[in-house]
């Protein structure tokens, strides 16, 4: 099954998924995609499973997951799904039973299904750790049972979740996130992109990406597309690096693109705020003293 | 096949745990075991229109409302996206709920019938026109079902179908009958061909209830297509 990128964002581009049975993918993508892309997938031949999960609850867990395996026609016993999910409360309504046990109705029917390609969107957003260590077990059976996976999520740190090869996809199409693992670390690669640390692994960011940089608790944070981050680096050092690509730093604690720069904004003689063209609109402050070189900066770009 | 047995069980499942299908069974029977005391405190039979209000209670309050609750509460939540992936899961899911209801339904019939003393009257036109005004019924509930957008919409379309096509003998009783447009009104509705069957009425009754679920029919082929809503 191919998933076209550009149904999903809406702009003509050649970019697409081939989902294999057997494989799974994992796809950061901002939330403002998961309407459509949930559309797109439906009409193929594909089961999406979201967080707001629809179920019948004035009956019981077990029932529900024995009316799967029935509509489903699956050989697969419904004790052994029972105990290998560590369901608590299998005779009690679903009405009674708690969003975490819940999801793993999702995980149980991924495995019922008659459908090769599934599809999870934001899985491990609020979710527990027990859910996560499941949702992997859950994954070694769809590759078993010769299913692909499909992984969408709004943060890149959840998608690191679930494997290291991870795609993202934003309004110029689907690129590849190159990590410390599968990058070869050569000098282009340095002129152009940016060390970050996202959930323990080392990503590469392009800087042009790049939105703004903060200091915070010692800590320096990368922000771009809604997304924070770590550095590990100082400020300082940060602003020596990036200051021939265009950043410019504009307070103490901040460093900002200027490429991503929308507005100046002046609320009274000492105090303005630089506004960024990110989807948040952004504001961050401006020193009194930067406020004339900024400008001057801003017109010579 | 085992979509339909898997919506069967499902349909079980919930009759027995959802409380307001629950009264709707009883109704009947309560009806019915309340004109069985009248009947018995007066020393007479129950008179023909007696029974047939119970009749359209079952298939109205029964045949008609339990699969439009069950439609409208899975639409409204997002349920039937769950499973259903094209039409033909759609109707396979439509087959296996109306199997339950015809079943229920004719259990109801036949209970509350034993209750009032008055299963004799089961002839085979009337047990044909039974299962046609069942068809009818049903399809009525299929229809405000899926095409009601919310569960409150739902059951008010339950409840003008439960008075004005179930209850319709009691017109008679209200003496209303006695003007003519009610009268022609009250003579085409399934419940008084049941009555025309029990009456020894001619083949005429069986082709006004084919008209009615060929009108049902159509309306519910039209409205099975798969959208956003559903």
């Amino acid at each position: 099954m191919d998933l076209e990128i550009g149904t999903v964002i809406g702009k003509p581009t050649e970019d697409k998924i081939q989902l294999v049975n057997g494989k799974t993918y994992a796809v950061q993508m901002p939330y403002d995609y998961f309407e459509r892309l949930s559309k797109v997938v439906r009409d193929s031949d594909a089961n999406v499973f979201t967080n707001d999960i629809p179920v019948y609850k004035r009956i019981t867990f077990k029932a529900h997951i024995h009316y799967f395996k029935k509509w489903y026609n699956s050989p697969l016993k419904v004790d052994d799904l029972i105990q290998q999910f560590r369901i608590e409360t299998p005779d009690e309504k679903l009405s009674k039973q708690n969003k975490n046990e819940i999801q793993k109705l999702n995980y149980i029917q991924a495995l019922l299904t008659d459908e090769q390609h599934i599809v999870f969107i934001d899985p491990f957003l609020h979710t527990i750790n027990d859910n996560i260590h499941l949702f992997h077990k859950m994954k070694e059976q769809l590759i078993d049972q010769n299913k692909s996976l499909l992984v969408v999520t709004s943060r890149l740190e959840d998608a690191f979740v679930l494997q290291s090869d991870v795609m993202k996809i934003n309004e110029d199409g689907l690129k590849i996130v190159e990590t410390s693992e599968n990058t070869v670390d050569d000098k282009e690669v340095q002129n152009t992109k940016i060390k970050v640390k996202a959930n323990d692994k080392t990503i590469f960011v392009d800087i042009s990406d790049i939105e703004f940089l903060e200091s915070q608790d010692g800590k320096v944070y990368i922000n771009l597309d809604g997304e924070k981050f770590m550095m590990e680096t100082t400020l300082q050092n940060a602003e020596d690096e990036l200051s021939s690509h265009g950043f410019y730093r504009c307070h103490r604690s901040y460093i900002v693109n200027l490429h991503k720069v929308k507005e100046i904004i002046t609320w009274s003689k000492n105090a303005y705020s630089v506004i960024i063209d990110n989807h948040e609109k952004s504001k961050i402050p401006l020193s009194r003293t930067k406020h004339n070189e900024i400008q001057e900066r801003l017109i010579t770009l | 096949m085992h979509k339909i047995y898997a919506t069967i069980y499902r349909d079980f499942k919930e009759y027995l745990a959802n409380y307001s299908v629950f009264i709707l069974f009883l109704m009947p029977l309560g009806m019915a075991l309340i004109y069985r005391m009248i009947g018995q405190d007066a020393g007479e039979t129950i008179p023909n229109i007696m029974v047939f209000i119970i009749i359209g209670t079952v298939l109205a309050a029964v045949t008609t409302n339990v699969p439009l609750m069950l439609f409208a509460d899975e639409i409204e939540h997002g349920m039937i996206r769950m499973v259903v992936k094209d039409k033909k899961d759609l109707c396979l899911m439509i087959i296996g709920r109306s199997a339950l209801v015809i079943i229920m339904s004719a259990l109801l019939i036949i209970v509350s019938l034993v209750i009032i003393d008055r299963i004799d009257m089961l002839s085979l036109s009337l047990s044909f026109g039974l299962f046609l005004a069942m068809l009818v019924f049903l399809g009525l509930g299929i229809l405000f079902g899926i095409r009601t957008k919310l569960e409150t919409t739902s059951a008010v379309a339950g409840v003008i179908i439960l008075f004005l096509l179930g209850m319709t003998p009691i017109v008679e009783s209200m003496g209303l009958t006695n003007v003519s447009f009610i009268r022609f009104l009250a003579d085409i509705t399934p419940v008084y061909q049941l009555m025309a069957l029990q009456n020894n009425a001619s083949v005429m009754p069986i082709v006004i209830l084919l008209v009615w679920l060929g009108i049902i029919g159509f309306l519910v082929y039209r409205s099975l297509e798969i959208d956003e809503k559903i």
